[in-house]
């Protein structure tokens, strides 16, 4: 079964560069519930950017890799844990691809 | 999770409105964020700086809306009656979204009935982005309406807003401006933002801008509020006011709880203003 992920709709965040001169490639998200804050940055902020639309695992990893100039299997881990923790938290939710 | 103080203030506003979007979606409640980041570069100068959030609430979802933000961590800092002179607004804060004034109406809009004000905002309403969620805001037109009107409070030098949409719309803005200020009863807030106020002498609420728009004794100021109140109630309320120091505002404009020298002090400070005649 392939799953996709995609930002929950009780979540909303804002690029550092949307709102300082300078970016340090920061993103912060709130859970509008909960009233937290997070903020990403590194491979937690590509992963939350990547999301703009919904993705499956692999697209993800591929896009981390990418931005990170390594090979798909270094980041898959990294990759699946952060989402298996953003999906815990409720900002992420997971559904079966159709 | 991140500490609150590590979150720039900006970002936080911004996020903050997307938690009153998102907050009154789930309870049927209409909300239209103004001011501030909400109207951002169509209405202010590139560059000018928000530390709050404010939202105007439809009347009639005022008190359900309040209750809301209680249940969810927020403070009342100051209510709706020691908030302003108009009433018209409570501060809010919580630790992690900071502070925001929620309106229940917006002085100089259509005076005698606010449901109808909020409707006609409402009705022309469009949805902008703030975090990536949209937000109801007022729409183009009334956004700007609502920053002149807001600057009638002001006195002439402290009216940049003003100043700054001058600036660039055409006179057809400006009369377009002016015939939706006639479709929301707020001709006399207009007029008071662009130094025009003495048009409207003798119109029930002239004396109170006038008062906020001008260089005038205080007691003018008093003798508006009094004139806007029509029930002997509302009139001794306003007495009360006008004498009895506002602890709230005091301790916002201190930044701590006031002493009772403070409070003594404030108190005869508004009669040696009276006898100088000045603000």
């Amino acid at each position: 079964m392939e799953y996709l992920y995609h930002r929950s709709s009780h979540s909303a965040y804002v690029l550092d560069e949307d709102i300082t001169d300078t970016s340090e490639g920061l993103v912060y998200v709130a859970d509008l519930k909960t009233s937290e804050i997070f903020t990403f940055g590194g491979s937690a902020a590509i992963i939350w950017c990547a999301l703009e639309e919904p993705k499956n695992l692999e697209k993800i990893v591929e896009d981390v890799a990418l931005a990170f100039e390594e090979r798909p299997e270094v980041v898959r881990p990294g990759v699946e844990s952060f989402l298996i923790d953003l999906v815990d938290r409720t900002l992420l939710e997971k559904s079966l691809a159709n | 999770m991140t500490e609150p103080q590590e979150v720039p203030l900006k970002a936080r506003i911004h996020l903050s409105h997307a938690y009153f979007q998102k907050l009154t979606e789930r309870n049927a409640i209409d909300i239209l964020h103004i001011k501030g980041y909400a109207f951002g570069s169509d209405c202010y100068v590139a560059g000018r700086h928000s530390s709050d959030v404010d939202v105007l609430v439809r009347p009639s979802d005022v008190d359900r809306f309040m209750y809301l933000l209680v249940e969810d961590g927020w403070k009342i800092v100051t209510t709706f009656e020691s908030g302003s002179i108009f009433n018209h607004a409570s501060t809010v804060y919580h630790p992690m979204w900071g502070l925001a004034d929620i309106h229940r109406y917006f002085p100089g809009l259509g005076y005698d009935d606010q449901a109808k004000a909020f409707e006609q905002l409402w009705s022309n309403r469009r949805y902008k982005e703030i975090s990536h969620v949209p937000c109801a805001v007022p729409s183009l037109l009334d956004s700007r309406l609502l920053v002149v009107i807001h600057d009638g409070r002001n006195l002439a030098a402290g009216r940049t807003d003003t100043a700054y949409l001058r600036s660039f719309l055409s006179e057809d803005d400006w009369d377009q401006m002016r015939s939706r200020a006639q479709e929301l009863e707020a001709e006399l807030a207009f007029d008071a933002a662009l130094s025009q106020i003495d048009m409207h002498r003798g119109e029930p609420y002239y004396l109170l801008w006038k008062s906020m728009s001008e260089d005038v004794p205080p007691y003018i100021g008093w003798l508006g509020r009094l004139q806007r109140e029509k029930s002997l109630a509302g009139k001794a309320k306003v007495l009360k006011n006008i004498f009895i120091v506002n602890n709230d505002h005091l301790a916002m404009e201190l930044g701590h709880q006031p002493s009772r020298a403070e409070v003594r002090a404030k108190f005869y400070g508004r009669f040696v203003a009276l006898f100088k005649g000045g603000k």
